[in-house]
């Protein structure tokens, strides 16, 4: 059930007016009623996977209540060890499985011995990769005693399987969630109009963006190997718009649909195609992620490896960097791992780490250089060449985010830095480009807001607001292309 | 929340309800387009199937024919097709329907349910019965925006045109290219109608089915009904599984049926485009003067002294 289906438009305003109109004044039965819903919603896509987002949930809520209740901390780590265990093993056998094993007879092979392959033929649950880390935060802020473990079984199901979200996010930790869904909701009508229009926002960029990219991106990088360079520089430029309309527009769906039904779902995305650098790329790219990434991941890290080097130097580098480039290494390699079991994803994420600590390590002589050329850092030449660079950057990881293997990704950058690229391109329809390029006005007309239209139309009358929004419902019936799974259902 | 249902009750209505008066008019419209279609009295032979008869019968070389048929047409289109023309035109006394090989290949299957289906299907969603039109609104569903505007669109479009040229009817058509028949290009053609994914391709059971309804139908109205297979390079049947002529020719057995075949008529390489199942424009020219003769031969009645 896609959100851009005619079913889940059926089963949605069901729920909304159950929800409402049914369910209003009792907590506790709009709470199980969102349940149910977020099960079906699930079960829609393979209901046997509902008896393993079942035992996650049930084995995340039990070890939590666990963990709270005991006093020593050495059961307490251990608890809290086999909850990680748990979650990281069930995340490892469905998806990467098949690709350690494939890596362990690479290695076999390669020292001389022979291994019968084995793999466990498995289809990847949806959204594993999603509600399994919604469930680790949960278990790790109970462990940190950040929050206290819920005791209503029913709120804590309802926390890790959300249906919103539990398919691709953004991650949404219970312990920003659950207190929401503890809280009776008041229907606000400000919020619900919110919520639509961000909904509206987010099929525009799904259906009329995203969608209209596929067929060329498809046919570009299948048939990379018949197309001139300057087409494969087209393909990738088309694929960096799909896959930002494709994500954002989801992201967009999900917390509009959450307004809706009186919860506030956090921001996935802050316009990061306008960012200036990598870093500042990565503050505003799938913010759930990365700032998970962040806190679970870099900062314990960081903090390991610096009560581990006490000097202020190692190997004659600034221990400070040292603790950087471990954590970004690190973090970055299991971004890109949790993108997906393919090298191709451990490279993007690898490449991005990379930037991200020479980024760092050139502030400094950044500033010295400006300072000695007396070139403000504000220089708009300056700022529009360091825009440039960043966004070949991005447009270069995301070859090897798109591409079926390594060997692949790298014959297309080949080819694109060939003389063939100087050659005339495919054409893309006009009216697909021009679409790209207002989707872009609209978009920085509206960066410093949630999301692109979120006060586009704020205080205009209400004609006017209408007609703005009609506009858009009409280019999404007329320009939507063939349905497309979203891109982030695969992680 | 009243306020909130009250206003986008009314923002939805002013969007729903021009929308939904206009495709009523056009569903109203269209609805009876097959029922007002007429075909010259003198035109007593109609041809019907999918590109290989439209591409190998230029019914300019037939006279009181009509070629009708249109590329990837099923029985199930051809069958809805055939009821709405005979009710308006009785006079027709002869059916020649397009048949072969690749015509009980599962493949066919793709442009009724399958992805084929909504570009297909809405040519004749007009002219199917109302169950059918429920099962092609829900089957497309997953691209319901999409299915909605090509029904739209060959709606007006249906308006506009002359008669003739009504969605879900056809004619006679051709290209020219450059491109030489080689075994590759035909090989291709064959994967394409008879394998799936490296695997031969089952039967379609809606084709045979609704094969039947056509023979049945004919019988009915007292319509001499034939079957064309037109003609093939032999690089193209050749390649054919002999699963699909066994098929082909056990069905012909079992209905009885009239068939027409061309090989007595020995076309040159250079009658054939790169696929190897069509004709060209010559081929075509060629085919339909063979196709007059024998039938002139096989003598229906009304068909004494038409070629002149």
């Amino acid at each position: 059930m896609l959100f851009t289906s005619i079913t889940f438009v059926f089963f949605f305003t069901t729920v909304f007016l159950l929800y409402w109109v049914v369910f209003k004044r009792n907590l506790t039965f709009q709470n199980r009623f969102l349940l149910l819903c977020s099960y079906i919603f699930y079960g829609w896509w393979d209901w046997r996977f509902l008896i393993l987002l079942f035992c996650i949930s049930f084995a995340n809520f039990v070890i939590a209540i666990l963990i709270q209740k005991k006093e020593y901390s050495f059961h307490r780590k251990l608890l809290f060890l086999t909850g990680l265990i748990i979650n990281i093993g069930t995340l490892v056998f469905f998806k990467y499985f098949d690709f350690f094993t494939d890596g362990f007879m690479l290695l076999t092979s390669s020292l001389g011995f022979t291994v019968s392959r084995f793999s466990t033929g498995i289809m990847l649950p949806v959204g594993i990769s999603f509600y399994i880390f919604i469930s680790m935060s949960y278990l790790i802020d109970v462990y940190q005693k950040k929050f206290a473990a819920a005791n209503n079984f029913f709120e804590a199901l309802l926390a890790f399987s959300f249906f919103p979200v539990i398919l691709a996010g953004p991650i949404q930790r219970p312990i920003s969630l659950l207190p929401q869904i503890q809280k009776s909701r008041i229907f606000n009508y400000g919020n619900a109009t919110d919520g639509l229009r961000q909904i509206l926002w987010g099929l525009f960029m799904k259906m009329v963006i995203a969608d209209n990219c596929v067929p060329y991106v498809d046919d570009i990088f299948t048939n990379f190997s018949n197309y001139e360079g300057s087409t494969l520089i087209v393909g990738v430029i088309l694929f960096t718009v799909q896959i930002y309309a494709d994500f954002a527009g989801y992201s967009n769906i999900a917390v509009g649909i959450g307004k809706l039904l009186g919860f506030q779902l956090m921001q996935n995305f802050s316009f990061p195609y306008f960012s200036l650098n990598i870093k500042e790329f990565w503050k505003k790219w799938n913010i759930s992620l990365t700032t998970w990434f962040r806190d679970y991941v870099f900062l314990p890290i960081a903090y390991s490896v610096s009560r581990k080097i006490k000097s202020e130097r190692f190997c004659l580098i600034k221990t400070d960097f040292v603790i950087y480039i471990i954590g970004i290494a690190i973090t970055w390699f299991l971004t890109g791992l949790w993108h997906g079991a393919n090298y191709t994803f451990i490279i993007w994420g690898l490449i991005h780490g990379f930037f991200l600590i020479v980024y760092h390590l050139s502030l400094k002589p950044r500033r010295k250089l400006l300072g000695r050329l007396n070139v403000s850092g504000k220089n708009p030449v300056l700022l529009g060449f360091e825009y440039l660079v960043t966004m070949i950057i991005i447009m270069m990881a995301w070859i090897f985010f798109r591409a079926d293997d390594v060997h692949i990704a790298i014959q297309y950058i080949f080819k694109i830095c060939s003389l063939s690229a100087f050659a005339s391109p495919i054409t893309v329809p006009n009216n697909i480009i021009i679409l790209i390029i207002l989707f872009f006005v609209v978009e920085w007309i509206g960066r410093k807001q949630e999301y692109a239209i979120a006060c586009t139309m704020a205080g205009r009358p209400k004609i006017i607001r209408w007609l703005f929004y009609y506009i858009i419902i009409l280019t999404i019936f007329y320009y939507s292309g063939t349905e497309q799974k979203f891109i982030y259902f695969q992680f | 929340m009243k306020m909130f249902f009250r206003n986008l009750s009314f923002f939805l209505g002013i969007l729903l309800i021009p929308l939904i008066i206009f495709s009523s008019y056009i569903y109203h419209s269209n609805s009876k387009l097959a029922a007002k279609y007429t075909i010259g009295y003198s035109t007593k032979t109609i041809i019907i199937g999918d590109s290989h008869t439209q591409k190998a019968i230029n019914d300019r070389y037939f006279p009181g024919s009509i070629n009708l048929s249109q590329s990837s047409e099923c029985y199930i289109y051809s069958f809805s097709k055939l009821q709405e023309i005979l009710k308006s035109n009785p006079h027709v006394e002869t059916v020649l329907l397009g048949c072969s090989y690749h015509s009980f290949s599962s493949y066919y299957d793709e442009f009724i349910f399958g992805k084929y289906s909504s570009e297909i299907s809405s040519r004749y969603f007009f002219i199917m019965p109302g169950n059918m039109k429920l099962q092609f609104l829900y089957k497309n569903q997953d691209h319901i925006s999409l299915y909605f505007q090509n029904i739209m669109l060959q709606g007006i479009n249906n308006m506009a045109v002359p008669s003739g040229k009504y969605s879900f009817l056809g004619c006679y058509e051709t290209y020219r290219t450059n491109i030489k028949l080689t075994r590759a290009t035909a090989s291709k053609r064959v994967n394409t109608h008879y394998f799936k994914n490296g695997e031969m391709d089952g039967f379609s059971t809606s084709n045979i089915y609704y094969l039947k309804k056509i023979v049945d139908l004919c019988e009915e109205r007292h319509i001499d009904l034939f079957l064309l297979n037109t003609p093939m390079h032999e690089y193209y049947t050749d390649m054919v599984p002999g699963k699909f002529k066994n098929k082909f020719y056990s069905l012909v057995n079992s209905n009885k049926l009239k068939l027409i075949e061309f090989e007595k008529l020995h076309l040159a390489d250079s009658c054939f485009l790169p696929d190897g199942d069509h004709v060209t424009e010559n081929g075509a020219r060629l085919t339909t003067l063979f196709l007059v003769d024998y039938l002139k031969n096989a003598k229906p009645k009304h068909m004494e002294g038409a070629v002149e």
